[in-house]
């Protein structure tokens, strides 16, 4: 099933994945979904017009987007955050309407208690949960952090690491608890060049092993198609889906953008449809390359 | 060169502080202030009534000492059953406050109500109400110091930030499980900030309490003192409530330290720092 998934595609436009999310019948389907906030002002703000989407399990989905297209209230929506103003969705054969019960989320920001070490900010997550016993759950939140080669940082405060090392711990917390759905809203976006490449590999590894489904929020192009298996680009104000772009390049990808010419050829893609009116994008992107 | 030498010649304040541990800081200073206080009034001899040598406030305090410190007992249980009763209180309203914006409609004008209240201007009330025991003292003393750590607790609770709230909800941990694993340790160290206020505010109260009528505790032996110009007990009584006073405050900033060493207050201590210079390190 999950193959007919991951086959390398050629890079293709909206609706072509339809046939392909069927096969393996979707996990989560999105079903038109509107959204509108009221300012303060009185004002009434639309941040979503009628998205539909299909996605299978285990599929890695990142959505691209201006800010302020609504990618994060769509992700919120998802997870059961926010109740969207029209529409639904379904998760695992069921209307979404509290947050999701095998739900990780990645934030911007590592958002660790800074009143709790690193271990038992992970093991927070299987603790509010009740998963497993006191050792059991420290086990496993080892485990993770060996992998994101945080070794011995156990017991340290969050304080005590540098960004990349809490947002490391951050996505340790998320995936502890073996979650079904992953949300990330723009996780690598507060951190350094490097720092941002060698998350993009821990992350691929684990996401790998566990194969949770992932949305995942960025406004980086590259990032976007190193990670995912199909970049969703939204645009406009109110958001709506503008493109479905399939990366059909193998695993794993290591996030290496530079050297890989089937990546660079998404990305050119990808920027063609967010920025439709830019010259010629292969000029960047070949100066880059 | 060694770095300790560079690092120690960077700072001059605490290059030339550093020997000396705070402690030994506060004797000292309290002893030259002591020797100049006994200097002064046996050069200048001013009338006894309005400031006694210190040597005879000592000899007073060496022969009365068990009558003082019975009073200084009745005054500190004062304090702290009425800061304890503001502590829990204060907590329990603002979670009250936080949680349910119906009933905090209700309560917040009285709660504003008895805080613009002078506590000071109804304590003789409140002694015609509960009388002359300790009930209204302690009763004063709540009153007085419950407003800052309500205050200060709702502030805490209030400003856990939205990314931390969806990362509960995302755990699916709602109700009182987020208020103890989250909520209230996030407030803690406002919690703290409203607690050393309230503490001193708790003593006033108290001292108030016994000005007004009481037949024991420190407030009393001032008022008897004034009338007796017994100026020895007059200064013994003030030395008492200031040691007191600093003790309650310390004792404030121990818990605070063994309940938040996380907190950013405390970090450079946990973290090995340098010695430092201040009150909360005694």
């Amino acid at each position: 099933m999950r193959d007919s998934m991951v086959r390398p595609l050629a890079a293709s436009t909206a609706g072509d994945n339809a046939a392909d999310v069927r096969a393996a019948g979707p996990v989560l389907t999105i079903r038109g979904v509107h959204q509108t906030f009221t300012a303060r002002s009185g004002e009434v703000v639309e941040a979503l017009d009628n998205i539909n989407l299909e996605i299978a399990a285990g599929e890695f989905v990142a959505f691209v987007g201006i800010s302020g297209c609504g990618k994060t209230t769509l992700m919120k929506i998802v997870g059961g955050l926010i109740a969207p103003t029209q529409g639904e969705v379904i998760y695992k054969g069921e209307r979404v309407s509290g947050p999701i019960k095998d739900l990780g989320i990645v934030f911007q920001k590592p958002v660790l208690l800074e009143w709790r070490t690193v271990l038992r900010n992970i093991t927070l997550q299987t603790s509010m949960r009740d998963l497993g016993s006191a050792a059991e759950q420290r086990r496993r939140a080892q485990d993770l952090l060996d992998r994101v080669g945080l070794t011995g940082y156990g017991d340290r405060f969050p304080w005590e690491l540098s960004g990349g090392q809490q947002q490391r711990v951050s996505l340790c917390r998320a995936l502890v608890h073996n979650p079904g759905l992953l949300l990330m809203d723009e996780p690598f976006g507060a951190l350094d060049a490097l720092t941002r490449e060698q998350l993009q590999r821990d992350l691929e590894q684990m996401w790998l092993a566990q194969k949770p489904t992932v949305l995942f929020v960025t406004h980086d192009v590259g990032e976007a198609v190193c990670l995912a298996d199909r970049v969703v680009v939204l645009a406009g104000k109110p958001g709506t889906v503008i493109a479905n772009i399939r990366i059909g390049v193998g695993r794993a990808r290591d996030a290496d953008l530079l050297n890989n010419p089937k990546l660079q050829a998404c990305a050119k893609e990808v920027r063609s449809v967010l920025l439709p009116n830019e010259p010629k994008a292969d000029a960047v992107l070949t100066a880059i390359g | 060169m060694q770095s300790g030498q560079v690092v120690a010649g960077t700072n001059d304040r605490s290059r030339w502080l550093a020997p000396v541990s705070t402690p030994l800081w506060i004797v000292a200073y309290i002893l030259v202030f002591g020797l100049i206080w006994e200097g002064a009034t046996v050069a200048l001899r001013p009338p006894d009534y309005l400031l006694p040598p210190l040597h005879s406030v000592l000899r007073y305090f060496a022969e009365q000492w068990p009558m003082l410190l019975k009073h200084a007992g009745v005054t500190a249980q004062e304090t702290m059953l009425g800061f304890g009763a503001a502590v829990v209180g204060g907590i329990a309203v603002a979670f009250i406050l936080d949680r349910f914006p119906r009933i905090a409609m209700l309560l917040w004008p009285s709660v504003l109500f008895a805080q613009i209240t002078p506590k000071v201007a109804i304590a003789p009330l409140l002694l015609l109400w509960l009388g002359f025991g300790i009930e209204s003292k302690v009763l004063i003393a709540f009153l007085i110091s419950f407003f800052p750590i309500l205050v200060n607790a709702h502030a805490g609770f209030r400003s856990i930030d939205e990314e931390t709230a969806e990362l509960a909800r995302s755990m699916g941990v709602r109700g009182l499980r987020y208020f103890c694993r989250f909520q209230f340790p996030h407030a803690l160290p406002r919690i703290f900030s409203g607690a050393r206020i309230a503490i001193n505010f708790a003593l006033v109260g108290a001292v108030v309490g016994e000005f007004v009528g009481s037949d024991q505790g420190l407030g009393n032996l001032i008022i008897l003192a004034a009338r007796l110009l017994n100026s020895p007990l007059m200064f013994c009584t003030i030395i008492l409530l200031m040691g007191m006073g600093a003790l309650f405050f310390f004792t404030v900033g121990m818990c605070e330290r063994w309940m938040i060493p996380w907190h950013v207050s405390h970090r450079r201590a946990l973290q090995g720092g340098a010695a430092r210079i201040g009150l909360q390190d005694a």
